[in-house]
């Protein structure tokens, strides 16, 4: 599993959000894209699951193009800006509906990354009275409960609190140690730092730096 | 080769299906609190006609209790051709014909783009397929659109059944001293019940393209445009005529617009904008 962004570049109403970027990216490993707002971090992370489509470029995902006729990669899990679900569903509910869709994971697999990720997957508390760290939490067990080869959480520490920080970052390690080829979107270097293989620094829709770690092992956010 | 292509359509067909059951049930089930002002509209516009009736029935004493079928061809009889130069008919679209057709395309506007900026999003990327999507918003819109026209057969009924007639055979005395129309039973069927479906799919459909094209904005104001154009002008083309009886051939002769163009048009136009909408809607940037 690899990705391939080939001189990507997006213009919405002639303004260029993603100047020809050009990645690879390898399974079983953590990228990470960092930048303050509006650099094209997330327009860069809906390029790479073909929410839109290039003015110039190309997305190769494991030697197929995403095209018209390829429109999403095979396999990917996706947390997007704020998580989106049914208010009158409980968390649970909401992670069926969505799993349902591919069919392929058991009941069990959803609670099970419910409780990984700190939720209670008895809970019928309707996801309408979540808190906001709940939702964020319950919109990652979204995009990993199915464990697809391409992970992409955007902002995913938003509104967590530190244990939970601590929590869903153990998570994306163990995913990557499952060979999943993962992508991150923070502002935030530090987070960054500890979890990314890899980190591409974007301003202004450009990769302005390239930076490459040696991973350190658990993630700890009490160490920092 | 051949089998493998088999099997990813049958996956592909698997998909659609996850597809519309997820629509079905957050947009039909959970958008049931939608059926509430077509529920309301319908109760005034069937205890208006029930009211007229009584004024009719007390200078006629021999006038039949007003049938299902009557509610319905009241509901649905629209306004008489517009003839500007008739000065003592004033141009007043019909509230039902206004305000039924402006919720529809409201509601139609609703659902699928508040979908896709939230779950939606989640489902598309998962079913794989921006066609499988975009079938299953059209399907979905062709139900909702049959469960607001049952939801004012199903008031209709309630109300004649305060009459103890409810039947589907029409008063040919009730229609045209109430609703000053004359429909045949062998019409009404085609005329009053499934054409007006019929037509309001195709508005709705037409919509749905428009705003896949340009913005959900613009769509409704078409609509709109073209609903009260439709009540101005008696024109084949303008096919809001359709929704109205009272501008229908069977009805009004000649003058009328034709049942079976109405269909060939309807049928048409929905099927192109389904096309277009897919062709249209791979391109579409999704935020």
């Amino acid at each position: 599993m690899y990705i391939e962004i080939n001189n990507y570049t997006k213009i919405l109403s002639k303004t260029t959000v993603l100047n020809d970027i050009s990645i690879k990216m390898d399974k079983g490993k953590v990228y990470g894209f960092q930048g303050c707002n509006g650099s094209g971090k997330t327009m860069l992370m809906r390029a790479i699951c073909g929410l839109i489509s290039p003015t110039k470029g190309e997305v190769i995902i494991d030697n197929k193009p995403l095209s018209k006729k390829n429109s999403f990669p095979d396999s990917v899990g996706i947390l997007i800006e704020n998580p989106g679900f049914l208010s009158y569903y409980s968390g649970f509910k909401n992670l069926k509906i969505i799993a349902q869709i591919k069919n392929m994971i058991t009941d069990e697999t959803i609670r099970a990354t419910m409780s990984k990720l700190g939720l209670d997957p008895y809970d019928n508390k309707k996801y309408g009275k979540y808190s906001l760290g709940m939702k964020q939490k319950l919109g990652i067990a979204a995009a990993i409960m199915e464990e697809p080869e391409i992970i992409i959480l955007d902002e995913p520490f938003n509104a967590l609190d530190e244990k939970s920080v601590t929590i869903v970052g153990n998570e994306i390690l163990n995913l990557r140690n499952k060979n999943k080829l993962i992508i991150l979107a923070c502002h935030d270097s530090k987070e960054l730092e500890y979890l990314c293989d890899e980190i591409f620094v974007i301003e202004n829709g450009k990769i302005k730096d390239h930076r490459k770690f040696t991973h350190i092992g658990d993630y700890d956010n009490e160490e920092k | 080769m051949q089998k493998g292509k088999i099997i990813l359509n049958r996956e592909s067909f698997v998909r659609f299906q996850r597809q519309l059951r997820y629509d079905n049930v957050n947009g039909i089930l959970h958008y049931w609190k939608m059926a509430i002002p077509v529920i309301v509209l319908t109760v005034f516009v069937c205890g208006k006609f029930l009211s007229d009736y009584y004024c009719q029935a007390r200078e006629l004493s021999s006038l039949p209790v007003p049938s299902t079928a009557d509610f319905i061809v009241d509901m649905f009889k629209g306004m008489e051709k517009y003839e500007p130069e008739v000065k003592t008919k004033p141009f007043e679209i019909p509230a039902f014909y206004l305000f039924f057709n402006i919720y529809i395309s409201y509601a139609i506007a609703k659902y699928p783009f508040g979908d896709l900026k939230g779950m939606g999003k989640n489902v598309l990327v998962n079913s794989k397929s921006r066609s499988n999507w975009i079938f299953s918003k059209f399907v979905w819109c062709a139900e909702i659109i049959v469960v607001f026209y049952v939801i004012t057969y199903m008031v209709a009924t309630g109300f004649s059944a305060l009459t103890g007639s409810v039947t589907f055979r029409l008063n040919e005395e009730v229609n045209a001293a109430v609703s000053n129309i004359g429909l045949a039973q062998t019409n009404f069927l085609m005329d009053a019940i499934i054409l007006p479906i019929v037509t309001s799919i195709c508005i709705s459909y037409v919509q749905l393209m428009l705003s896949f094209r340009f913005n959900l904005l613009t769509s409704n104001i078409v609509t709109i445009v073209v609903i009260c154009l439709s009540a101005y002008y008696s024109n084949t083309f303008l096919v809001g005529n359709y929704l109205m009886l009272l501008r229908n051939f069977s009805v009004i002769g000649m003058e009328g617009v034709s049942t079976n163009y109405g269909y060939i048009i309807c049928i048409l136009l929905s099927i192109v904008s389904l096309f277009l909408s897919k062709e249209w809607f791979r391109r579409i940037d999704i935020f």
